[in-house]
């Protein structure tokens, strides 16, 4: 992430505010306690709207999260005083916020966070409700920016926020880090809507809105948090975060210049992110240490072979041919069998990749898949057979695809029936 | 060259349709202050304050007949938030710098008036 030139002169680095709003409603839904949640968004609220009040005229002040840290925790106490519903803990909550400069206990905001994160993905709380509500609090995320980043309605994601909620109240579900037991299945679903949040900004289900950077950026952060405590800083966690690394790595590269989504092949190389591959090899190293195999590992290292790759045609198919048959093995879906075909087909050449093709194609889950008819397209035109392969492209564009997708199989098809291609495209399995 | 106060009314009620977000948040007040270091850069802020975000007291009458109430005026659904005094050469130009004011963004409003030298 690069600072904005603005942040070296007026000291707000980029997201500082939602940042400092999610380390702080982490940190006063312990003090407050989860029931309280809204209570500790109100608390936070009011010290930003406090801010933007007096620094306009005041300025900037030399330490802005201090600032707002103190404003919150000076309302906090107000609210303390004032709501009955918190008497009964008012000793300790007092003695809790009066202490040192910060909200949080010296071991670090990053307790505090993390709490929220696994509170929100607690097996009560539905899967949609998860994600709106880490974005909401621990993400710093207003309503409209989630909705906006989802493509939903913002009454969608309010009646989201507000659902997770009332189960957190109804179901009593408490702050503290679930008990060893509980721990990994926690784990799993916090790992899941990470990877959805991620997945979520990396890939465009419909419309023109291609990538949401900011959301890919989250997932980061949080799994960046993830692996920096011990209790979840397991070698799948690492496996996920190298796995983000590495795909966002490719972010910079994805759009053309006409706005449409370019292949692994298309790409410029030179455009990908060092420091998030670098970044990736690192945490892809930590998720080798023991002996769990998980998805995310496979994924991961199928993303590093292409991260390590100077160009399409010297990536090293075999391993990713081999990763792919041990992806399949942890998850046999038709998804993950035809990206492993398509891996195929460079290493033992087009036809024996048709033939594993025909077999996944009884899949009825393929059925409306566009990639599946635009890989045996792309196969076809390969092998030089263009009618078929033309027939097969415009079958492909019959299922239902975002518009870029749909440019991108239109382009294809012009390149066939006006011309014979020259070289091996690449299906549009990966980007 | 002359003075000249910006004068910045808002409305009491805060817009209930619009949600302010953190990161939105951040951005006005980088707005505001990209605006004021433009200003005090060229040399042209002389002065802000900001009032406190209360109605007041109002006084009215002298006398027995005085009275003081809470402000402001029942009618009134603005208040002042607080001013920026700058220099300029003409009321064009202290308007051309306002134009960017961020209050205008949100709903706000500038009375620009010129101070009188005495």
């Amino acid at each position: 992430m690069q600072e904005s030139s603005n942040s070296r002169i007026d000291g707000l680095v980029d997201h500082l505010f939602r940042h400092q709003a999610g380390q702080m409603v982490s940190s006063l839904t312990r003090i407050f306690g989860p029931q309280h949640l809204d209570l500790a968004e109100e608390v936070v609220q009011d010290a930003l709207l406090k801010a933007l009040q007096i620094w306009p005229f005041r300025g900037i002040p030399e330490n802005p999260s201090g600032w707002l840290v103190q404003v919150a925790k000076n309302r906090a106490l107000d609210l303390l005083r004032r709501e009955s519903s918190l008497q009964s803990k008012s000793q300790e909550l007092l003695r809790s916020l009066s202490a040192g400069p910060e909200l949080h206990p010296s071991s670090g905001a990053l307790d505090d966070e993390l709490n929220m994160i696994f509170m929100a993905c607690h097996p009560s709380i539905p899967r949609e409700s998860r994600i709106a509500l880490t974005l909401k609090t621990v993400g710093g995320f207003g309503v409209r920016e989630i909705a906006r980043a989802f493509l939903a309605r913002d009454s969608a994601i309010a009646q989201r926020v507000v659902r997770a909620k009332r189960l957190i109240r109804e179901k009593q579900i408490t702050f503290e880090l679930p008990d060893p037991r509980e721990l990994p299945a926690r784990l799993d679903s916090v790992l899941e809507v990470i990877y959805l949040l991620f997945n979520e900004g990396y890939t465009a289900h419909t419309g023109e809105n291609l990538v949401r950077r900011e959301l890919c950026e989250e997932a980061i952060r949080l799994g960046g948090l993830l692996v920096t405590h011990d209790a979840s800083g397991l070698p799948k966690c690492h496996a996920l975060l190298a796995l983000m690394l590495f795909q966002a790595a490719r972010l910079p590269a994805r759009i053309g210049k006409d706005g449409e989504l370019l292949t692994l092949a298309e790409q410029d190389r030179a455009l990908w992110d060092r420091r998030s591959i670098n970044r990736g090899f690192y945490h892809l190293d930590h998720a080798a240490q023991g002996p769990e195999m998980t998805e995310y590992h496979m994924q991961a290292g199928i993303a590093a072979c292409h991260a390590a790759a100077e160009s399409h045609e010297t990536t090293d198919w075999g391993r990713i041919v081999q990763l792919y048959d041990r992806l399949r093995e942890l998850n046999p879906s038709p998804v993950v069998a035809l990206n492993r075909v398509v891996a195929l087909s460079r290493v033992y050449g087009p036809e024996a990749a048709i033939r594993e093709l025909e077999e996944i194609s009884e899949h009825a889950a393929l059925g409306h898949y566009h990639l599946l008819p635009a890989t045996m397209g792309e196969l076809l035109s390969e092998l030089g057979q263009i009618e078929k392969a033309a027939v097969f492209y415009r079958q492909a564009l019959d299922c239902p695809c975002s518009d870029p997708e749909r440019r991108f199989l239109l382009k294809k098809l012009e390149a066939l029936t006006g011309r014979r291609p020259r070289g091996p495209g690449h299906p549009r399995s990966e980007i | 060259m002359a003075q000249y106060m910006l004068i910045s009314h808002h409305p009491m009620e805060a817009p209930q349709d619009v949600e302010f977000s953190p990161e939105m948040i951040q951005a006005v007040i980088q707005k505001y202050n990209a605006w004021t270091e433009k200003l005090r850069g060229a040399n042209r802020l002389a002065g802000l304050n900001k009032l406190q975000p209360e109605p007041g007291r109002h006084l009215r009458g002298h006398g027995a007949s005085q009275v003081v109430t809470d402000g402001p005026y029942a009618e009134t659904k603005e208040l002042i938030g607080g001013y920026w005094l700058i220099t300029a050469d003409d009321y064009d130009q202290a308007v051309e710098l306002s134009r960017d004011c961020p209050s205008l963004e949100f709903g706000g409003r500038i009375e620009v008036r010129e101070v009188e030298e005495l």
